[in-house]
C-alpha cells in the first residue's frame, strides 16, 4: 500500500513541474517582456502652482516593426504590423532597445511623453479619441512636420485640444481599472505624418527607410496613487471588417503596452 | 415497477409516523440545516455584494435574498435525508453489506408531495421575478428621466450628455435621485455595460442600440466594468461613475469643454 | 495475425492503415494545399474582402488534413467497397473488429465497442490533463490582483482553449468510455448497431485535435469558448483552428448519437422492456437525442462564422445586413441543451450505483425517467436566458424565465431519486457512494445559483461575471465530473480487470471534492462583489477571494493527479477483479474478466429490471 501512495507522490511532483514548466514557457513569451523606466527630467509646476517631479518618455510610432527594438532585429514574427517603440530625445529610432510599449512611472509625478509620428492615417470612427483629454490643461503641443535629419521642428510649434477627425494617425489612450479614487485616463491623439512627406519617402527618407519629418505631439499629465494602467491605440486598423481590432491591435507589444505607476 | 395501493412504504408511514427514531432525526437535521444554509448563504451573499447605489440593486439583494430562504428548506431536507443515511450504520470492506430489509421501489404520496412544493417554488420565484421585470420595464418610460448616450469601444467607455453643450466624458457624471437612461451601443464588439452596484446591466452591441435605467439614490463614486470578453484588454476596460448632488452635476457639466456632441450613430444602425 | 483471403491490395491495406499513416496522410495533404493555396489564392485587394486570404489558406490546408487523416485510419474503405457494390468479408470485419490484435487494435480504425470505449477513457483523460494544466495556468495568472504573468493575449486564448477542451472533455466523459464500453453489454448486446460507425465518432475526435492544437500556434482561440461574432470576425488564425474542431467534432457527436440511439432502441436483450431498462441507459439515449438537434446548429453556426472570416459574406455583421444577435441565438439553442449532454449521463450513472451501493431498489424508476425526459424536454425551450442581457428580445425575457424556472421541477425529480434510494439503506461506504453524496452537495449548490441567474433582474448584477463561471463549474464539473470519476471507478474493473486502487481513490476523492468548493466558493464571492469573467487582472478588491479560487485549484490539481497515478498503476498491476464485484445486478456483471469479443456465448434473456435489491414484505 504505501509504496503506491509514494507513487502517487511522485506523479504529483512530477505534474507540478511539468505544469510550471509550460508555465513558464508561456508566461515567457511576451512580445516585449522588458519595463522602460521613465527618465527624471528636474521638476513641473502646474496651473494651480503646485510643484511636482517630473519625467519624461520619448516614443516613436512607426508604420511596421522593421525598425527592430523590442521585436528584434528582424523586425520579430510579424515586421509588417504597426508599431510604437521607444524613441531617442530627438525622435531617433533606437534599434537596439530592449523594451518599447511597457512604461514605468512614479506616483504623484508630472508624466511628460513626446510622440514621434512616422505612420500616416484615416478617419476615427469615434472622434471622442480626436480631442487631447486628461493632461494637463487639457491641451497638447503640437508641431505638424519635424526634421529629424536637422533635429528640429520644420514647422511652428502650436497648442491643440484636438486634431480633425480625419487626420488620425494614432492614439496614446491610457486608461486602466477602476481600483483607488485616483483614476488616470490620458488620451491625446497623434495626427498622421502629412502625405506628401510620406510619399517622399525614397528621396529624402532616413536610412531605415521611414519618412524624415514625422508628427510630434508632447503632453504632459499628473499620476495619482500607484496603479497599474494598459495604453492602447484607439484608432482601428487591424483585422476585421467593422470592428477592426485584430492582428497588431490585438496583441500587446505593438499598439499596446503596460502602464504602471509605481513608486 | 408501478407500487400498488398498499405498498410496504404505506405500511412505514402507518399510525404515528412522525414519531419514528429516523423520522424524527431527519426534521430536527432539517431544522437545523435550514437555518444554517439560509443564515450562512445569504449573509455570504449580502457581505459579497456591498452597499446599493440604487433601489435596482437593493431589489437584486432582496431578490437573492428570498430565493436563498425560499430554497433552504429543500437544500436542507435534502441535507437532512443524505445525513441521515450517513449516521445509520455505515458497511466497510470489499463486500457489499446485506441487501436492505425492504424492497420499497416507489412512493407515490412522496413524489406527489415534492412535485407540489417544487411546482409552488417555481411559481413563486416567477412571480416576485416578473413583478421586479415589470418595474424596470415601467421605468424606462418615465418622463423626467435624462438621457445619456453610452458608447463601447475597445478598450473604452465613454459618454454623451445629450443635454449639454456637446460634453463628452471618459467618466460617468450623474446627478443623484434622479432617474437615467441610457442609450448603448458599440462600436466594433459586443461589450457590456454594468454599472456594478447600482445593478444594471446592458450590452452594447454593434449597429444596434439598447437601453436600461436607473435611479442612483446614493451620492459617491461607484464602478463601470465591461462583462462581456471584447478582446485583449477587456480585463481594463473599466472606469467610474461618480454621483453627486444635482447641482454640483450641473456645475460639472457647464465646466467642461464643447468638445461637440458625438456624430453619435450605432454603425449600420437598424431604423 | 489473422489472415485476410481477398483480393491483395485491400489485403495489404486494411492490414496497412493505422493512426500513424493516418496522422502522415493527413500531414502531407496539409502542406500539399497550403502550399498550392499560398502560391494560387489570389491576394486581397479592394475588390475582394481584405484580410481573408490568410483566413481561406488555413480553413484549406484544415480540411485537407482531415481528409488525409480519414482516409489514412482506413476510414473510406468500407465506403468505397460498398460504391463498387460489395461489403467487407467476415474474415475483414473479424480483423476490423480487433480480433487476436493484442495491443495494436486500440491504434487502428477498430470497430468493437469494447475498443472504441477505452479508446474514449484514454483521449477523455489526455482532454482533462490538458484542459487542467490550462486551469492551472489561468489561476496561477489571477493569484494576484495586477496580473501580468502571463500576458494578455495569451491569457484570453489559454481562456477559450481550456473552454472548449473541458466542453468536449465532459461531453464524452461518460458517455464515451461507458456509454461505449458498457452500454451495449448491459443491454445484452454483441456490439453496437453500426460498429464501423463508432470507430469513426472516435477517430473524428482524434482528427479534431489537431486543428486545435495548431491553432494555439496561429495566435490561438481569444474569444473564450463561445466565440460571439463579431469579436471572432478579428481574432487571428487561431479561430479559423476552432471552426474545424467544432465542425469534426459536430459531425463525431451526430455520428455517436444516431449509432447510440439506434443500438438502446433496437438492440436491447429478449424481455428487456422499457421497464426493464436500466436507469444508466435512459441516461445515455437522453443525452444524445438531445445532441443530435443541437449539434447541427452548432456547425452551422461555425461555418458562417468562417464564411465571415475567410469569404466576407455579412451573416453576423450589423453594417451589412446581417447580425451579431443571429450567433448568440445559433450558439445557445446548442449551447443549453449541451450542458445538459454532459450532466444527465453523469447523474444517470449515479442513480445507477445508487441501488448497488444501498442494496435497495431504485427509489421510483418512474420518477428518474420523468426527470430525464423533463430535462430533456425543457432544455431545448430555455436557451435564451443566456441572452437576457444582450438587448435582443426584452419582450422574450419573461417566457425564457419562465421556461428556464419549470426545468427546476424535473431536476427536482432526480434528487428525490437519489436522496429516496438513499433513506433506509444499508450504505456501503465506496468512492462511488461517497459520489453520490458529493454530487448532492454540488448539484444542489449548482442547481440553485442557476435559480438566481433565470431571474432576469438578478441577472442584471450576475450576467458576465464570475458568479457566472461558479455556477457552471458547479453543475459540469462538481456535479458532472462527480458522476463521471464515480463511474470510472466502479466499471474500471470491467473495463480492465482490475480494482482501482481504494486508498488512493479516496485520498483523490477528498482532495477533489474539498479543493473544488474551496476554489468555487471563492469564484462566487468574487462574482458577487462585482469582478467579471474572462478577466486576466482585476482591481484589488477580488483579492482575497482569487487568492482563495487559486489554493482551492491548486488542491484539485493535486487530486487529479493522484487519481491519475491510480489508473495507470492499478491498470498496470492493480489487485484482479473478480466477475462482480460490486455485486450489482446489471448484465455486463455477468460476463467474465477480460470481456469475450462478442460478450456472451449466448445472448441473454431478461426477466426483471436490475433493482431487485431488499426484501419483499412478508
Amino acid at each position: 500500500m504505501e509504496r503506491k501512495v509514494f507513487g502517487a507522490l511522485g506523479t504529483v511532483i512530477i505534474g507540478i513541474a511539468v505544469i510550471a514548466g509550460i508555465g513558464t514557457y508561456v508566461a515567457a513569451a511576451k512580445n516585449d517582456p522588458g519595463i522602460t523606466q521613465a527618465t527624471p527630467a528636474g521638476s513641473f509646476t502646474a496651473e494651480d502652482g503646485k510643484s511636482y517631479p517630473q519625467v519624461k518618455l520619448n516614443l516613436n510610432v512607426y508604420p511596421n516593426s522593421g525598425f527592430g527594438g523590442h521585436h528584434g532585429a528582424g523586425g520579430g514574427a510579424h515586421p509588417d504590423w504597426v508599431s510604437y517603440a521607444l524613441g531617442g530625445p530627438n525622435g531617433e529610432i533606437l534599434a537596439d532597445a530592449k523594451s518599447g510599449t511597457n512604461f514605468q512611472v512614479p506616483p504623484h509625478t508630472a508624466v511628460t511623453i513626446t510622440v514621434y509620428q512616422y505612420d500616416s492615417g484615416e478617419t476615427l470612427n469615434n472622434d471622442f479619441f480626436a480631442h487631447v483629454r486628461g493632461t494637463v490643461g487639457g491641451t497638447a503641443k503640437f508641431v505638424k512636420s519635424y526634421d529629424t535629419k536637422a533635429k528640429a521642428n520644420a514647422s511652428p510649434e502650436t497648442v491643440i485640444t484636438n486634431i480633425p477627425a480625419d487626420m488620425v494617425g494614432h492614439t496614446f489612450t491610457l486608461h486602466g481599472m477602476s481600483d483607488g479614487k485616483d483614476q488616470l485616463f490620458v488620451s491625446v491623439p497623434l495626427m498622421m505624418s502629412i502625405d506628401e512627406e510620406v510619399g517622399a519617402a525614397e528621396e529624402g527618407a532616413t536610412e531605415s527607410g521611414y519618412v524624415q519629418n514625422p508628427t510630434k505631439t508632447t503632453f504632459t499629465f499628473i499620476t495619482g496613487d500607484e496603479g497599474e494602467y494598459v495604453w492602447n491605440c484607439e484608432f482601428p486598423c487591424g483585422d476585421g471588417t467593422i470592428a477592426r481590432f485584430g492582428n497588431a491591435m490585438s496583441a500587446m507589444g505593438y499598439m499596446s503596452g503596460h502602464f504602471i505607476v509605481k513608486a | 415497477m408501478m407500487s400498488d395501493l398498499r405498498s410496504p412504504e404505506q405500511d412505514y408511514f402507518k399510525g404515528k409516523w412522525w414519531k419514528r427514531k429516523d423520522v424524527k432525526q431527519v426534521i430536527v437535521l432539517w431544522i437545523i440545516f435550514t437555518g444554517l444554509i439560509g443564515y450562512f448563504s445569504s449573509k455570504f451573499q449580502v457581505i459579497a455584494m456591498g452597499n446599493p447605489a440604487s433601489e435596482t440593486m437593493e431589489n437584486v439583494i432582496h431578490l437573492i435574498t428570498v430565493f436563498t430562504w425560499a430554497s433552504s428548506p429543500v437544500a436542507g431536507f435534502v441535507a437532512a435525508l443524505a445525513v441521515e443515511a450517513l449516521i445509520q450504520k455505515r458497511h466497510h470492506g470489499d463486500n457489499p453489506p446485506p441487501e436492505a430489509d425492504h424492497n420499497i421501489s416507489s412512493s407515490p404520496r412522496a413524489t406527489a408531495t415534492w412535485l407540489v412544493i417544487s411546482a409552488l417554488l417555481c411559481l413563486f420565484a416567477l412571480v416576485v421575478g416578473l413583478i421586479a421585470l415589470q418595474k424596470d420595464d415601467q421605468a424606462l418610460l418615465d418622463k423626467n428621466a435624462i438621457h445619456i448616450n453610452v458608447t463601447g469601444q475597445q478598450w473604452a467607455w465613454n459618454y454623451d450628455y445629450p443635454g449639454s453643450t456637446g460634453v463628452r466624458s471618459h467618466v460617468l457624471h450623474l446627478p443623484v435621485d434622479q432617474p437615467v437612461v441610457f442609450h448603448v451601443t458599440s462600436k466594433d464588439v459586443k461589450h457590456s455595460f454594468w454599472v456594478v452596484q447600482m445593478g444594471i446591466k446592458i450590452d452594447a452591441n454593434p449597429g444596434y442600440v439598447t437601453q436600461t435605467v436607473v435611479t442612483p439614490n446614493e451620492i459617491g463614486t461607484f464602478d463601470i466594468r465591461c462583462a462581456e470578453l471584447c478582446g485583449l484588454l477587456h480585463a481594463y476596460m473599466q472606469n467610474k461613475v461618480i454621483v453627486e448632488s444635482k447641482a454640483d452635476y450641473q456645475k460639472w457639466l457647464a465646466s467642461q469643454p464643447d468638445t461637440g456632441h458625438t456624430t453619435w450613430k450605432a454603425e449600420g444602425a437598424i431604423a | 495475425m489473422t489472415t485476410l483471403a481477398t483480393k491483395k491490395e485491400s489485403k495489404a491495406l486494411i492490414e496497412r492503415l493505422n493512426v500513424f499513416t493516418a496522422f502522415a496522410l493527413g500531414a502531407i495533404a496539409a502542406i500539399v494545399v497550403w502550399r498550392l493555396a499560398l502560391a494560387f489564392l489570389p491576394a486581397d485587394s479592394e475588390l475582394a474582402p481584405l484580410f481573408t486570404r490568410e483566413d481561406k489558406i488555413t480553413l484549406l490546408s484544415m480540411i485537407a488534413w482531415f481528409i488525409g487523416f480519414m482516409t489514412g485510419i482506413g476510414a473510406l474503405i468500407a465506403p468505397f467497397r460498398w460504391v463498387q457494390g460489395k461489403d467487407l468479408t467476415h474474415e475483414e470485419n473479424m480483423f476490423y473488429a480487433g480480433k487476436d490484435m493484442g495491443i495494436k487494435r486500440y491504434f487502428r480504425y477498430t470497430t468493437d465497442h469494447k475498443v472504441v470505449g477505452i479508446q474514449y477513457l484514454v483521449i477523455t483523460m489526455v482532454i482533462f490533463g490538458i484542459g487542467g494544466i490550462l486551469a492551472m495556468l489561468i489561476r496561477t495568472n489571477l493569484g494576484k490582483a495586477g496580473g501580468g504573468w502571463i500576458h494578455p493575449q495569451a491569457y484570453n486564448s489559454i481562456v477559450g482553449t481550456h473552454g472548449i477542451i473541458m466542453i468536449v472533455g465532459t461531453i464524452i466523459m461518460v458517455t464515451g468510455p461507458f456509454g461505449n464500453y458498457i452500454m451495449p453489454i448491459m443491454i445484452g448486446a454483441r456490439d453496437m448497431a453500426f460498429p464501423r460507425l463508432n470507430a469513426l465518432s472516435f477517430w473524428l475526435i482524434v482528427a479534431a485535435a489537431i486543428p486545435l492544437i495548431w491553432a494555439q500556434f496561429i495566435g490561438g482561440i481569444s474569444t473564450g469558448w463561445s466565440a460571439y461574432n463579431p469579436l471572432a470576425g478579428q481574432a487571428p488564425l487561431g479561430m479559423d483552428g476552432y471552426i474545424m474542431f467544432i465542425c469534426i467534432f459536430a459531425i463525431s457527436t451526430m455520428v455517436a448519437g444516431a449509432n447510440i440511439t439506434t443500438t438502446v432502441v433496437r438492440m436491447r436483450a429478449r424481455g428487456m422492456t422499457w421497464n426493464r431498462t436500466p436507469i444508466f441507459i435512459y441516461g445515455v439515449v437522453a443525452s444524445v437525442a438531445l445532441a443530435l438537434p443541437a449539434f447541427p446548429v452548432f456547425f452551422l453556426s461555425q461555418v458562417m462564422s468562417g464564411m465571415d472570416r475567410a469569404l466576407g459574406t455579412s451573416f453576423y455583421n450589423t453594417a451589412l445586413g446581417g447580425s451579431g444577435w443571429l450567433y448568440e441565438n445559433l450558439f445557445w439553442i446548442m449551447g443549453h441543451p449541451e450542458v445538459y449532454v454532459i450532466l444527465i449521463p453523469a447523474v444517470a450513472a449515479l442513480m445507477e450505483m445508487a441501488p448497488v451501493f444501498t442494496r435497495r431498489p431504485l427509489f421510483s424508476f418512474n420518477v428518474a425517467v420523468m426527470g430525464i425526459a423533463g430535462i430533456s424536454g425543457l432544455s431545448i425551450l430555455v436557451w435564451a436566458h443566456h441572452m437576457y442581457m444582450s438587448g435582443w428580445a426584452p419582450l422574450l425575457s419573461a417566457p425564457f424565465m419562465l421556461t428556464t424556472e419549470l426545468i427546476s421541477i424535473p431536476t427536482g425529480m432526480l434528487f428525490l431519486v437519489l436522496v429516496g434510494t438513499l433513506w433506509r439503506g444499508r450504505l456501503w461506504m465506496t468512492v462511488p457512494a461517497l459520489s453520490i453524496f458529493a454530487l448532492l452537495w454540488n448539484f444542489m449548490i449548482g442547481g440553485i445559483t442557476g435559480i438566481y441567474l433565470s431571474d432576469v433582474p438578478a441577472d442584471a448584477f450576475l450576467h458576465g461575471s464570475m458568479f457566472v463561471t461558479a455556477h457552471f463549474h458547479y453543475t459540469l464539473m462538481g456535479a458532472g465530473l462527480t458522476g463521471a470519476i464515480a463511474s470510472l471507478i466502479y466499471w474500471f474493473p470491467k473495463m480492465t480487470g482490475k480494482m482501482l486502487n481504494k486508498r488512493l481513490s479516496w485520498i483523490a476523492f477528498w482532495l477533489t471534492q474539498i479543493g473544488f468548493n474551496v476554489a468555487f466558493m471563492g469564484m462566487f464571492f468574487v462574482g458577487l462583489q462585482g469582478q467579471p469573467r474572462r478577466v486576466e487582472a482585476y482591481a484589488n478588491i477580488f483579492s482575497k477571494g482569487n487568492l482563495i479560487t487559486t489554493i482551492g485549484a491548486y488542491t484539485i490539481m493535486i487530486g487529479m493527479l493522484v487519481l491519475l497515478h491510480a489508473v495507470i498503476s492499478s491498470w498496470r498491476d492493480g489487485v484482479k477483479a473478480p466477475m462482480n464485484p460490486w455485486q450489482a445486478k446489471t448484465l455486463e456483471w455477468t460476463v467474465a474478466n477480460p470481456v469475450p469479443l462478442e460478450n456472451f456465448e449466448v445472448l441473454p434473456t431478461v426477466t426483471s429490471d436490475a433493482y431487485g435489491y431488499g426484501k419483499a414484505s412478508s
